[in-house]
């Protein structure tokens, strides 16, 4: 899993075992962490902010309503075309 | 005061209720998209668009590519729907595909951008592992041709490596290696017939 190369917030969001523990908090995940941490406690400040992202809690709107309205029908338009052909 | 208090429960209250209802709700958009409910694909969409793209923004500059990535990891929900159901969670799923898909795109455009214009295949390929093979079989045969060409004399080495691989002309090599035309043809022919020996 290579959790020795967490070295910066990039690092924990795109480590698929920190994903799932920010949304599922198995006991498996959760012990695995919680252990991680005792053992790397100057990594804990990295994961909050990467946690804070992940949950989307800054909540800054980084792509406007017409973008999203575009991409949605974008792919809607793809769904029909995949559908079609089947 | 008491009411201030009170207010500010009632709001958490609801605002615990809120994500209750939403996962609720997801789980329940799910199992209406696994028969094509097409509706419910498009409110997945709304409910999760903008947290993907502000974690794509964390990964990439670039948000043509990030978009891009979005729209595949939907279409590949929809296309795979009937396996949903396996998925332990969904929001987990969605930023896992997204940041994968994120780092083989980011990786192939990399790749790819020190070539020519004229080498770039327009269309897209159909089978990205048929593409994989002979872009390793590319980069083993190009290791094949530097490994025989070291088994040359200097002099013959030079002079193949200007020609066929920085595709000199004659003349141009007599100057750059000081050899008169007739010379230079002889080199290379000499080394044509070794390389064909030691190849074999």
């Amino acid at each position: 899993m290579g959790k020795d190369k967490l070295n910066n917030i990039e690092d924990f969001l795109t480590n698929d075992s920190f994903i799932c523990y920010v949304f599922e908090q198995t006991s498996s995940l959760k012990k695995y962490w919680d252990d991680y941490f005792k053992c790397n406690p100057e990594k804990e400040s990295l994961a909050r902010n990467a946690r804070q992202i992940l949950l989307n809690e800054d909540d800054k709107p980084g792509i406007s309503s017409t973008e999203k309205e575009e991409l949605k029908q974008r792919i809607l338009s793809t769904v029909m075309k995949v559908n079609s052909y089947k | 005061m008491l009411n201030f208090l009170k207010n500010i429960m009632k709001e958490q209250d609801e605002n615990r209720m809120d994500c209750i209802s939403v996962d609720a709700e997801v789980s329940q958009l799910l199992s209406l998209l696994v028969s094509g409910d097409v509706k419910a694909f498009s409110r997945l969409y709304d409910l999760h668009v903008n947290m993907l793209f502000n974690y794509g923004c964390r990964l990439t500059t670039d948000k043509e590519l990030l978009k891009d990535c979005i729209h595949d990891v939907f279409i590949k929900i929809f296309s795979k729907r009937e396996d949903l159901s396996e998925i332990a969670n969904f929001k987990s799923y969605l930023f896992i595909s997204l940041k994968n898909k994120l780092c083989d795109e980011s990786r192939k455009r990399i790749n790819y951008s020190d070539q020519a214009v004229e080498e770039l295949n327009p269309v897209a390929s159909e089978n990205v592992e048929d593409d994989y093979i002979n872009f390793e079989m590319d980069c083993v045969s190009n290791e094949k041709v530097k490994f025989l060409l070291n088994q040359l004399p200097p002099r013959q080495k030079e002079a193949l490596t200007l020609y066929y691989i920085e595709e000199k002309k004659y003349e141009d090599i007599c100057v750059l290696m000081d050899m008169n035309y007739q010379s230079v043809r002889n080199l290379i022919h000499r080394g044509i017939l070794k390389l064909r020996s030691i190849a074999v």
